[in-house]
């Protein structure tokens, strides 16, 4: 049985190594009237030619894109709002995020000079801070799904818990049975 | 891989797969004898880890579901020791949703099981390499089913989400030749060193 402990210590030392979970996620940002993003496998890679599905936040369908090569994807939404993205890899493999568009972005067309320079800066500024804090953002994403050696070593303690708890109940009604 | 998200799949589908998880679920439960518990907690323990954690192979990434391995060393008690691997991966790392544990749970411990149930018989110690093959081809046959099994479950349910082939082969194949050597190592391995460990007591593949 040492031997045996001795080969899944190894097993669980060469996965330990590439410690990423396997799910897919979805990265979308709002920049101005645009939302873009990317899909992403936790365990590395990007899906290409994936189905995705814009929605309103009451189902009805809005539009209905692919990923390209590197799993992105880009659109402009017909009105400021909140919008429900849904991305199905093509492998069973889903992922979901709601998102909504700012709605001061969309500068009136009809306004007046003065306010137009203000809505000008507040567009550079917004799209300023958006591209500072994204890689955040995606650093943020991608830890989220990480599986982390504690709970991996967690989950062992769960089982060896669970196994142990059964075997105690069965010793228990075998002994009444005596 | 295979693990399903909430809020993808039918009713009907959802409530199938929950009736069947459960069967098999009794079934194993019924059949684990005293002796029986370390080596299902052993593979529940080997199933969790080696699902949990995937490697990048081309533009996506594969985590091992050795649903072929364990239904080799387990047999019906299969469905115990994955079903407790899915509920903690579902509950720790958001594998998968609670909902569909039950169609997982089908997809991932009944191919190998039956599979195994069929292959177990041409398996014995005093000729390993034939029992490894067999075992390997075993694993590789048991990824395919799975993946069969989740890609039918989702164009039934939600037809707009229907599996690319194209892309569940590129895969699930490779997943299936990994499965395939790891399964074949590991038999090699257990047939010299455990051969009781594969080479199962007739109650294995049955209900005792």
């Amino acid at each position: 049985m040492s031997r045996l402990a001795a080969a899944l210590a190894a097993l669980l030392l060469l996965f330990a190594l590439p410690a990423e979970a396997h799910r897919l996620k979805l990265f979308a940002q709002a920049t101005g009237e645009n939302i873009a993003g990317y899909g992403f496998f936790i365990g590395g890679g990007r899906p290409q030619g994936a189905d995705l599905l814009v929605t309103m936040p009451d189902g009805t369908e809005v539009s209905r894109l692919k990923t390209g090569a590197d799993g992105g994807f880009s659109f402009a939404p017909p009105a400021p709002g909140r919008y429900h993205l849904s991305l199905a890899a093509g492998d069973g493999h889903f992922a979901e995020l709601d998102i909504s568009t700012d709605g001061t972005l969309a500068a009136p067309a009809a306004a007046p000079p003065q306010a137009s320079v203000t809505a000008d800066l507040d567009a550079r500024i917004e799209a300023a801070v958006a591209r500072q804090i994204r890689p955040l953002l995606e650093a943020y994403e991608a830890a989220d799904g990480r599986v982390r050696f504690n709970d991996l070593i967690g989950g062992l303690g769960w089982i060896v818990g669970l196994f142990g708890l059964w075997a105690w109940l069965r010793s228990r009604r075998d002994r009444h049975g005596d | 891989m295979a693990h399903i998200p909430d809020g993808v799949l039918s009713l009907p589908i959802l409530a199938a797969g929950t009736l069947a998880g459960a069967g098999g679920l009794a079934l194993g439960i019924r059949g684990l004898a005293d002796r029986d518990i370390p080596r299902t907690a052993l593979l529940a323990a080997v199933f969790f880890i080696a699902s949990s954690l995937a490697f990048p192979l081309g533009p996506t990434s594969v985590h091992l579901l050795l649903g072929g391995l364990v239904g080799l060393m387990l047999g019906w008690k299969a469905f115990p020791a994955i079903f407790v691997g899915l509920l903690l991966q579902a509950l720790l790392f958001g594998f998968g949703g609670l909902t569909t544990l039950g169609v997982d749970l089908v997809n991932m411990a009944l191919p190998g099981v039956a599979l195994a149930a069929l292959a177990r018989r041409f398996i014995d110690a005093g000729n390993p390499l034939r029992s490894a093959v067999l075992a390997g081809a075993t694993a590789a046959l048991a990824v395919i089913v799975t993946a069969a099994l989740v890609g039918g479950e989702i164009a039934l349910s939600e037809p707009a989400f229907t599996p690319a082939l194209g892309i569940m082969a590129a895969a699930y194949l490779p997943l299936a030749v990994i499965e395939a050597a790891v399964t074949a190592f590991v038999t090699l391995y257990l047939l010299k060193v455990k051969p009781e460990m594969i080479v199962a007591p007739a109650s294995l593949g049955t209900v005792a």
